[in-house]
């Protein structure tokens, strides 16, 4: 048997080939999806976890410990206890043991830790030797600097209960790699709490030394990226069951690993969905359209059919010989399906990890592949079942009967099953989360359009018959009857609009989805390119900036703080003159620049560009600031010590700070009650010199220290002159506008008064209204910023709960007031919620260095050579980001993924539409072309013959593929629930680059430009048949029998037998 | 297996068309004995395809009773008819290549058109070279279809027809498209095939020298059996229903509505022209034989 169906194909090639292409297609879609999800789920597994800040995957035991004297270290016992709790796979591990104590220096003494760390000095820039011997510690560079200390000095620990250890400075320390992964779950660097040291960094036998009784143990560890890769819930279990553990073994454990587990899971979900409802789409195509190939060549085997019946062949045999003929190359399909699957899911998705994964990948496709080619014989034998179970004598008819009423009711069964199913989609959907129906649903609303259509198409076309010839335009009835009557057409005008719906529905998805990375990633990253830099403090970061981009159209110098209190999500501090040319500002509502929407409060602070708008609203013009160098200074003034401290001197104390930040003070005195110049020599500012921050009066009894001005306490100032002359005039000191007190909301702050050519600081008892704690302040400040600080707001900002100004806290930092000038839709890197402020002059108004993050923006077309001079500035660069690296990373997302995969199983659409338009062309042509040649023989036109030819297939292509297009995007817009453009929300809008409607053109016009290829080869081959494609008209095809008339014996069954 | 006798009792089909009902066989009555030669004769539409489709078990009639050997056709299911026509009853198609698999070689045809009858027990069949020679072509088994001239196909055909060796072979139209030469190669199979299996042969033909060489050829007009031509004479044949149908030439003198009164006496019968007697026709001319 086996040799003779062989032979069949053999002798039916063309078919064979139709099919064996159809099922290795669909073979192909099946297979490739479970490899290209799996990859796919890795990738954006890894994706996912790249992108996220290491913090995520750190994961943090902590405990407190008894320690004993002489029992030994405590660090590494209590890391193998912790790896033992955790069974985790992990990238790193550090533990970290610290101690609190009270460290003594010279002046005096501070709270703080001595920290015994894995492995520390290879992640610090060490100014000296590591501290390896008990009793070593190092020490940060900023404290180092306000302690005077350097390697080589002593400090005491004096913990709590114990008596006080000598350290021995034997390094000044800055953190390596701050933003790297060691460091990811400190919690100290930068000072920790206000007014608290940096850590001093010692090895484990310090601690003991130093005699607690208990340490703080934290076990770090980053979470290897690989463990994140499984499924998302697989990891929550882990990190669920590891948390019960510790919490039974009294221990604490920190992490936001479950969070970013959830991301992956999700953006696994949406992969999934999205994947499998458009491989289920390619399938449901495929099978549709191997029904309609292998019941259009099925007349073909009725002759083999009505001769076995005729010799009364076994029903098996019957059905081998025909369905073999569909199988045969349907299994062929099947291998050739799983090789094309293959290359082509390793081609979309990259290799798969590890044998484990192949080993799954191969099981599920093979599986997959089986199920299509299953699915695709089930069609054959639905296709083939009429036949095969047709009467001999129905068989050996020329044409079959037509038995409409069958069609009919498969697309009334379509078409209820479609409406049915949007209906579903539609109804129970919750409108923003995808389900299987609703991504399905275009194509189900197109297949219930296109069969309606289709059935509204043929009484069209034959009413255009009727009116064409009337008119006596042969050729055109003609086409339009072929089209009315043609079997099948209905078929193919569903298919081409399905096709053409997936394919737009695919394409406006994909540009959506690239247009919200664009923007998204615009909008995240807020500049073409940003780039991490470390500095000592704002001052030096902005000096930094502006020395390697003196233009000022490259580069900009921007902050990055977390907000405290109440208020818009963090802050970011921003050199405001270079804001419009090196930002890139986030699309509005409407999509055009959000700052067009910018509602400017208070007015007047600039008109034009908008960007420029809020800009000038950031820095309004303000007085420059004081600078002084080293030299010479003299400062006029006059003091009284007060009721509280007769007979003492009072002094004045100047507050500097360098570029870098580093703070300065020069004391003039002393000043008694009558009016006095005093010299003092300022050292330290000789670069740049120094900003003078604020004045502050001290007072000294004979032979006692300085100290803080008394309350009471007075000193008129009068005159400032450094080496370059009068630095501050007695009109400058009567002004009220040049001076203020502390910001800090806990200081008595001191009474100012500014005025006839003097400034007078009058000293205040403390305020017991402030509460416990506070301090009192004898400053004065020397306003250079405005006050308040002018602020941009993205997102709601309620009004303070406080009376006064509001204020803008941010960590490690006073709260300083703050004016809103503006509220935008958006704010670069910040998106819909954040403040903006203007760097100097949120500099200026800081009290000391604060920003827990500092970056380098870049317009595009900044110089390479930047880079370089930024370090030369005392700026390194410590890490990069970009907006086409942001793009990139969220391209590696599920969503995107997806939406790829949909495209190309549209894609793939198109071509089966196009395989049945060849199919139902080339089983036509020879039935066709012997009526056209009969009628050429008649005396038709050869132009006549052709626009029949033409007529009856590109019609048909254009009017589906003009349905479907429209179909997809009805149902774009009402019924279809896209999926979501990323895994973690985005309240942004997209700036929409090409218009939907150009989109669906585009992609409607490239599909038909396919089918219309096929269509009109098609229809040159059959006028080329019938002889239509010359001038002559002389035709040597041959000329069918007339059909629908049967042959002698067979022509007993001319009608229903009786 | 030896020819098998075949009855047709006042056999009547109707096809329902579109338009109204189509009567094709309207009281056949035939006989043929086991073993013989017949041809059907008559023009096109007369019915001589349906009554061959009868035999074949292809169709059921409308009324009355077609049996094949033992069998009556009429009673027995799809499915016994269907066994029938594989083991008892060979059927050969109008036109040659339509009984033949285009793709397969003549021997893997005949092989297939035995698969039916091979499963039985006690049945021998023919080798299908041996088959292959008892029409003629012999060692043309490992051809196809394509490579056999209109003769060789023709015969081809009658080959796969009687390859289960069936009782009754049913040929349609084997003729109508051969030469001189064609038609007697086939005839000559044909007479090979009876003469040496007995197998009863039912020839549909247009071929009056077809039917004259078969020995018996029955007319059918008008879904009746008209005439009967043996052995070179021409009968009228009276039907189950006592009619009988006039010769043509014979019908044309006397429209319908004739009034004729009918003499019966010592083997000869007589009709007499009543009221309203034919132009031209004379009461003596009308006489007719038994």
């Amino acid at each position: 048997m086996i040799r003779l169906v062989l032979s069949a194909l053999s002798l039916r090639r063309a078919q064979a080939l139709t099919v064996l292409l159809l099922t290795t297609l669909a073979v192909a879609a099946a297979a490739a999806a479970p490899w290209y999800l799996t990859a796919s789920a890795r990738a954006v597994a890894r994706a996912d976890v790249a992108s996220a800040p290491v913090a995520q995957r750190m994961l943090i035991l902590s405990g407190v410990q008894a320690v004993s004297p002489g029992a030994g270290g405590v660090g590494q016992p209590f890391a193998r206890r912790a790896d033992d709790l955790l069974e985790l796979r992990a990238e790193s591990r550090v533990m970290d043991v610290r101690m609190s104590t009270d460290i003594r220096r010279p002046g005096g003494s501070q709270g703080g830790y001595l920290v015994a760390r894995d492995d520390v000095c290879a992640h610090l820039v060490l100014t000296g030797d590591c501290p390896d011997e008990p009793g070593e510690v190092a020490v940060s560079r900023r404290d180092a600097e306000e302690w005077g200390i350097a390697p080589g000095g002593k400090l005491t620990s004096h913990a709590y209960g114990s008596d006080p250890l000598p350290l021995r400075v034997t390094a000044v320390y800055e953190p390596k790699d701050p933003l790297g992964a060691y460091w990811a779950g400190n919690d100290m660097l930068g000072g920790g709490a206000q007014g608290a040291a940096e850590p001093l960094f010692a090895v484990e036998g310090t601690l003991l030394a130093a005699g607690v009784r208990q340490a703080s143990l934290r076990y770090e560890v980053t979470i290897a990226a690989a463990a994140l890769y499984s499924s998302g819930a697989d990891v929550a279990d882990r990190l669920a069951r590891a948390r019960s553990r510790s919490q039974a073994a009294g221990l604490t454990m920190t992490t936001n690993a479950a969070g970013l587990a959830d991301l992956v899971r999700r953006d696994q979900q949406l992969i999934t969905l999205g994947v499998t409802a458009a491989a289920l789409e390619l399938i449901g195509l495929c099978w549709f359209v191997l029904y309609f190939a292998v019941a259009h060549t099925a007349a073909q085997r009725r002759p083999d059919l009505a001769l076995l019946r005729l010799r009364g062949a076994a029903g098996w045999r019957v059905w081998t010989v025909t369905v073999a003929q569909s199988a045969v190359p349907m299994l062929a399909g099947l291998l050739g399906g799983y090789g094309g699957g293959y290359l082509l899911a390793r081609a979309l998705g990259g290799e798969l990890d590890g044998p484990a994964d192949v080993r799954g990948a191969l099981l599920r496709s093979a599986l997959a592949g089986a199920g299509v080619v299953v699915g695709a014989l089930v069609v054959a034998i639905a296709a083939e079942w009429r036949a095969a179970r047709a009467p001999v004598v129905e068989l050996l008819r020329r044409v079959p009967a037509r038995r409409r009423w069958r069609a009919d009711a498969v697309d009334l069964i379509l078409v209820a099953l479609a409406a049915a199913g949007v209906y579903q989609a539609y109804a129970t959907g919750s409108h923003t989360e995808p389900t299987w129906l609703s991504l399905l649903a275009p194509g189900l609303l197109a297949l219930a359009v296109a069969l309606v259509a289709a059935r509204l198409a043929a009484p069209l076309a034959a009413r255009l018959g009727t009116a064409a010839l009337r008119a006596g335009r042969v050729g055109t009835a003609l086409a339009s009857a072929q089209l009315a009557r043609r079997p099948g057409a209905n078929r193919v005008f569903a298919l081409v609009g399905v096709a053409v719906a997936l394919l737009v529905t695919a394409a406006l998805s994909m540009q959506e989805s690239r247009d919200a990375r664009a923007a998204r990633a615009a909008e995240q990253v807020g500049a073409d390119r940003v780039l991490s830099v470390r500095a000592q403090g704002l001052a030096e970061l902005l000096a930094g900036v502006r020395s390697a981009d003196p233009t000022g159209r490259y580069a900009m110098a921007v902050a990055r703080f977390q907000r405290t209190g109440d208020g818009p999500g963090p802050v970011l501090a921003v050199d405001a003159p270079r804001l419009a040319a090196v930002a890139a500002w986030p699309a509005g509502v409407d999509g055009t620049p959000a700052p067009a929407e910018a509602d400017l409060h208070g007015g007047g602070f600039g008109t034009g560009h908008p960007v420029a708008a809020v800009a000038s609203a950031l820095r309004p013009p303000v007085p420059e600031s004081v600078r002084l160098r080293d030299g010479p200074l003299t400062l006029e003034a006059a003091g009284d010590p007060g009721p509280l401290l007769p007979g003492a001197d009072m002094l004045v104390r100047a507050h500097l700070a360098t570029a870098a930040g580093r703070a300065v003070t020069v004391t003039f005195g002393p000043f008694g009650a009558e009016r006095a110049t005093r010299p003092a020599r300022l050292s330290g500012c000789a670069a740049d010199g120094c900003r003078l921050l604020r004045l502050e009066s001290l007072a000294q009894s004979p032979g006692g220290p300085r100290i803080q001005a008394p309350a009471g306490a007075r000193v008129d100032l009068y005159r400032l002159t450094g080496p370059g002359g009068v630095a501050i005039s007695p009109e400058a000191f009567g002004d009220p506008l040049r001076w203020r007190g502390s910001y800090a909301v806990r200081e008595a702050v001191p009474a100012l008064e500014p005025a006839d050519g003097r400034l007078r600081i009058v000293a205040q008892p403390d305020n017991p209204r402030l509460g416990k704690g506070s301090i009192r302040s004898t400053a004065a400040y020397l306003t250079d910023a405005p006050v308040p600080v002018p602020l941009v707001v993205a997102g709601r900002l309620d009004p303070p709960d406080v009376l006064g100004d509001p204020r803008l806290g941010i960590f490690g930092a006073t709260a300083i007031p703050y004016r809103l000038v503006a509220s935008v839709q958006a704010l670069p890197s910040l998106g819909r919620r954040g403040s903006m402020v203007d760097l100097e002059m949120l500099a200026r108004s800081l009290d000391g260095p604060a920003g827990d993050q500092y970056e380098v923006w870049l317009a595009p077309g900044a110089p390479t050579a930047l880079r370089d001079r930024l370090a030369a500035a005392g700026l390194p660069v410590i890490g990069e980001d970009s907006i086409a690296a942001a793009r990139d990373r969220m391209a590696g997302e599920g969503p995107p993924a997806a939406l790829r995969f949909r495209l190309l199983a549209a894609v793939f659409g198109v071509l089966l539409a196009a395989g049945a338009l060849a199919v139902a062309g080339a089983v036509e042509r020879a039935t066709r072309a012997g009526e056209l040649t009969a009628l050429r023989r008649q005396g038709l036109p050869a132009a006549a013959a052709r626009r029949v030819a033409y007529g009856g297939q590109l019609p048909l292509v254009v009017l589906a593929a003009l349905t479907g297009a429209v179909t997809a995007v009805i149902a774009r817009y009402t019924v279809e629930i896209p999926l979501p453009l990323f895994v973690s929300g985005w309240g942004g809008h997209p700036r929409t680059t090409i218009p939907p409607w150009a989109v669906t053109v585009l992609a409607a016009l490239a599909a038909l430009a396919v089918l219309g290829a096929v269509a009109t080869v098609a229809a040159r081959g059959l006028a080329a048949a019938a002889g239509a494609n010359g001038s002559t008209g002389r035709s040597s095809a041959p000329v069918d029998p007339p059909g629908g008339q049967p042959a002698a014996m067979a022509g007993a069954g001319a009608g229903r037998s009786a | 297996m030896t020819g098998l006798a075949v009855a047709c009792r006042r056999v009547v089909h109707i096809y329902r068309a579109g338009a109204g009902d189509v009567v094709a066989l309207s009281g056949v009555d035939l006989s043929i004995a086991p073993g013989e030669m017949l041809a059907l004769v008559g023009p096109s539409g007369s019915g001589k395809s349906t009554l061959v489709a009868l035999l074949a078990g292809l169709m059921r009639p409308s009324a009355g009773r077609v049996s094949v050997g033992t069998y009556d056709l009429g009673k027995l299911t799809d499915t016994e008819i269907a066994r029938l026509r594989g083991t008892e009853i060979g059927v050969v198609l109008q036109g040659a290549a339509r009984n033949l698999l285009p793709y397969a070689t003549l021997q893997r045809n005949i092989w297939l058109a035995q698969r039916r009858a091979a499963r039985l027990a006690g049945v021998e069949l023919d080798d299908p070279d041996r088959i292959l020679s008892l029409v003629g072509l012999g060692g043309m088994g490992p051809a196809k279809v394509g490579d056999l001239a209109p003769g060789a196909r023709q015969r081809a055909a009658l080959a796969v027809g009687v390859a289960a060796s069936p009782g009754l072979l049913l040929v349609d139209e084997p003729t109508s498209q051969l030469d001189t030469r064609g038609r007697d190669e086939v005839l000559a199979a044909l007479e090979t095939v009876n003469a040496e299996r007995g197998t009863t042969i039912v020839v549909v033909t247009h071929d009056s020298e077809v039917g004259a060489r078969l020995g018996r050829a029955v007319t059918i007009r008008d879904g009746r059996v008209g005439a009967e031509g043996r052995d070179g004479q021409d009968f009228a044949v009276v039907a189950g229903d006592g009619t009988i149908q006039l010769p043509p030439e014979v019908l044309g003198a006397f429209p319908p509505g004739t009034l004729f009164t009918v003499d019966h006496e010592e083997g000869t019968v007589t009709l007499l022209l009543g009221g309203h007697p034919a132009d031209g026709a004379h009461p003596d001319d009308l006489g007719v034989a038994r």
